[in-house]
């Protein structure tokens, strides 16, 4: 079922408006009235970084603020995204909440896998959160080594850490506020770090740009990772992303372990590989408390391929659309220095708020919705 | 996350007791010489497809209002709005994009959000006076219970925000019953089981879950029968029908993922069975069931031959050193692992071997 039919409003969804009319049905909730982005030629897979795939802090990975899922159309689904065409498909993976993006990719390529031959889909899209940013460059490369072609249309990352983060070297490292590193991941994600299948060392050491002890014989890190996985046209036709962050007195307070008492990442500053020793590749400008990070991952480590821009729309569709100002990073472990430090396109919201985590202000729904139109744009 | 600092239940209270202070000319004296200015062309895409089937009182109500709005086309399909709106654009907009909803509190709500957020960015100074105004004008019969809603939603987003630190660590259980008693404080029972009844049917639902897969006193079928029961009651047929498309949602997979001991103990052809059963009775489709078995017969195959793989690696580790094992190696990778034999190497390096993790049957 290949999920590439226009005009937007398919003829089923046509009869099933006329039937919704003169019925009261569950599926009333869901407007009729509201449309929004154009539906993708290829179904829409999300990628939750770390934390439950249906439970961070209590709400699924990707909901709003009142529960409601925001990748499913509201034609089969009462919990839905209104800004969804009605025909589209979406789904979520489920990766175990804490572990390397080497396994976390694996899971992501086998969910998608099975997802694909059960309904007869010949390509995906992708768009990660947080690490799920960087699992879905490994998923993109197996799924290239089972179906022998370029499975991924468009692979979408949204504050992802590509470059590394310095809050999870300085969890690992036991750094000022850390006297466990499971209990620091448990305050800003709950309980469910404690589940047997976690493995948060892994977790963590996938989050450095180097790898964390090069005296164990493996070779960990995000840059290796990126060596192993890079942007390329094999895997998928494009890469982009949304980079974001806030000042610190505004995020969310699950990431307050990493701002001012203890730690406040300073993530705007450029040089090649980790040279400033914090554990994300670049370094500071020596102000820690402006924009530069978004409560965990700097911005000089965000952007994969193109930037994205975000429109605000008062009423109706928010939209996204390429920022070509800081150009396309094809190597992600040579960034150049605009794109690392530039604040153009940067959204101003924490890491959590992007997934709509409360208490956010942040229109989520109408920001996904936004992800799915830009997709749509590209995923033929 | 931002709460701009107008928009607290403290500005609020204080709005609500000084009354109406604050003029509410500001807005509509800006809006009526907006609107008296040159109409602009209507717009060359509109950002939003029309109504399929509006209510009669929105195509006669505001159709000028909503025909002078400047839309401005980008690239790549966006579409934004040029310049400020006046007062009855921005009526036209709510009608338009919310009229529909607000049979619903979530439809309601959803209006609530939208008008703060564009208040918050346009008028965060005036915007309790702003928001009556606009309400009134917009959905005269519904003003009061609107304006209701949006201090009640403040009031909460307040609270969640002053406690969200200690929120966030209690355990799920007992996080759930502290936001649904706070949540009925501050909305009334009624409307926050309304408003929040989607995280409530996936919390009960994950419980009932947890509940029966948990009961291994009882056969796997009859677990399975129970489940497939409390799930058709629970949610709507059409999302039922469509459980192949739910991935990480699918009720199958999470059965499967429970009961991996005694599909472990299973001989094969049985497995197998019950695998296409557990499927079948979740809401896949015959040809999901049938797609899918033929790939967990694949997956049979790359398993086995990821346990010889493994049997080789050992031997030649034990064997061989230096550039002759990482030879035989690299061909023992491509003999048994084919396409992924490059995957699984760069695998290695990193420390991680998938074929030494327990296999979930019918998950991979």
């Amino acid at each position: 079922m290949k999920n590439n039919t226009n005009p937007r409003t398919t003829k089923n969804v046509k009869t099933f408006l006329i039937a919704a009319a003169l019925s009261s049905g569950a599926l009333m909730a869901a407007s009729p009235a509201l449309a929004g982005a154009d539906k993708t030629n290829h179904p829409v897979v999300m990628v939750h970084g770390m934390a439950g795939f249906d439970d961070i802090l209590g709400y699924h990975y990707f909901s709003d603020t009142y529960g409601r899922k925001l990748y499913t159309n509201c034609y089969w689904y009462s919990s839905c995204n209104k800004y969804l065409d009605w025909g589209q498909i979406g789904a979520a993976a489920e990766m175990s909440p804490f572990h390397s993006s080497d396994h976390r990719g694996l899971q992501l390529a086998d969910a998608v896998e099975a997802w694909m031959i059960a309904n007869d889909f010949t390509h995906v899209n992708f768009v990660g959160h947080s690490q799920g940013g960087m699992d879905l460059r490994k998923a993109a490369k197996i799924l290239h080594d089972r179906f022998g072609y370029q499975v991924v249309k468009v692979a979408y990352s949204i504050s992802s850490p590509h470059r590394g983060s310095p809050i999870a070297k300085h969890v690992l490292d036991l750094g000022e506020g850390v006297s466990n590193i499971v209990e620091a991941l448990a305050d800003t994600y709950g309980d469910i770090v404690y589940g047997a299948e976690n493995d948060a060392n892994a977790a963590l050491k996938q989050l450095i740009y180097d790898d964390y002890d090069p005296n164990d014989g493996v070779l960990t890190g995000a840059k290796q990772f990126n060596q192993n996985y890079p942007v390329s046209s094999t895997y998928a036709k494009r890469y982009a992303s949304t980079v974001n962050s806030q000042q610190g007195g505004n995020v969310n307070p699950a990431l307050w372990i990493t701002q001012d008492d203890y730690f406040n990442v300073d993530g705007d500053g450029y040089c090649i590989d980790d040279c400033s020793g914090d554990g994300a590749a670049g370094q500071g400008n020596g102000e820690q408390y402006d924009t530069d990070d978004d409560g965990l991952v700097g911005i000089n480590s965000q952007q994969m391929g193109w930037r994205t821009e975000f429109h605000y729309n008062a009423w109706g569709m928010d939209y996204l659309t390429t920022y070509s100002d800081t150009d396309y990073v094809s190597n992600i472990n040579q960034p150049t220095p605009t794109q690392m430090t530039s604040r153009g396109a940067v959204i101003n919201q924490d890491h959590l708020d992007m997934i709509g985590i409360p208490n956010t202000t942040f229109r989520i729904r109408n920001f996904y919705g936004a992800i799915f139109h830009y997709i749509a744009q590209y995923d033929n | 996350m931002i709460l701009s600092k107008h928009l607290t239940p403290k500005t609020l209270c204080l709005s609500l007791s000084l009354g109406v202070l604050v003029p509410i000319g500001y807005w509509l004296t800006q809006a009526t010489a907006t609107a008296s200015a040159e109409t602009p062309p209507p717009p060359q895409q509109a950002p939003m497809s029309p109504p399929l089937a509006p209510p009669v009182e929105q195509s006669v109500q505001k159709p000028v209002a909503l025909e002078t709005i400047d839309y401005q086309s980008m690239l790549e399909g966006a579409t934004v709005i040029n310049g400020s709106l006046t007062f009855e654009q921005v009526v036209a907009l709510m009608q338009k994009h919310h009229g529909q909803e607000l049979d619903t509190k979530l439809g309601q709500i959803d209006l609530i959000t939208a008008l703060l957020d564009y208040l918050r960015q346009t008028q965060p100074e005036h915007w309790r006076v702003a928001m009556q105004a606009l309400l009134e004008a917009a959905f005269p019969g519904m003003a009061a219970e609107l304006m209701r809603l949006a201090e009640n939603h403040l009031e909460y987003q307040a609270w969640y925000a002053a406690g969200a630190e200690d929120i966030q660590q209690l355990d799920p259980d007992t996080r759930m019953e502290v936001l649904m008693k706070h949540r009925s404080d501050i909305f009334g029972k009624e409307v926050a089981e309304e408003l929040w009844q989607h995280q409530i049917r996936d919390y009960e639902m994950a419980k009932a879950m947890g509940r029966i897969t948990s009961d291994k006193e009882r056969p796997l079928n009859e677990r399975l029968e129970e489940l497939s029961e409390l799930v058709r009651k629970t949610y709507p047929e059409e999302a039922i029908s469509n459980q192949s498309l739910a991935m990480g949602d699918s009720f199958a997979n999470k059965f499967l993922k429970a009961s991996q001991e005694e599909l472990r103990d299973m001989p094969t052809y049985q497995r197998r069975e019950t695998i296409a059963e557990i499927r079948r009775s979740l809401g896949y489709s015959d040809r999901a069931v049938e797609n899918l078995a033929r790939l967990d017969r694949k997956r049979d195959q790359r398993w086995s031959a990821g346990d010889q793989y493994m049997s080789q690696r050992q031997e030649i580790k034990a064997r061989y050193d230096g550039e002759e094992r990482q030879r035989r190696l690299h061909e023992a990778r491509q003999t048994f692992l084919g396409a992924e034999a490059d995957t699984i190497r760069k695998e290695e390096e990193a420390g991680y071997f998938r074929f030494e993790h327990e296999r979930t049957y019918g998950i991979h």
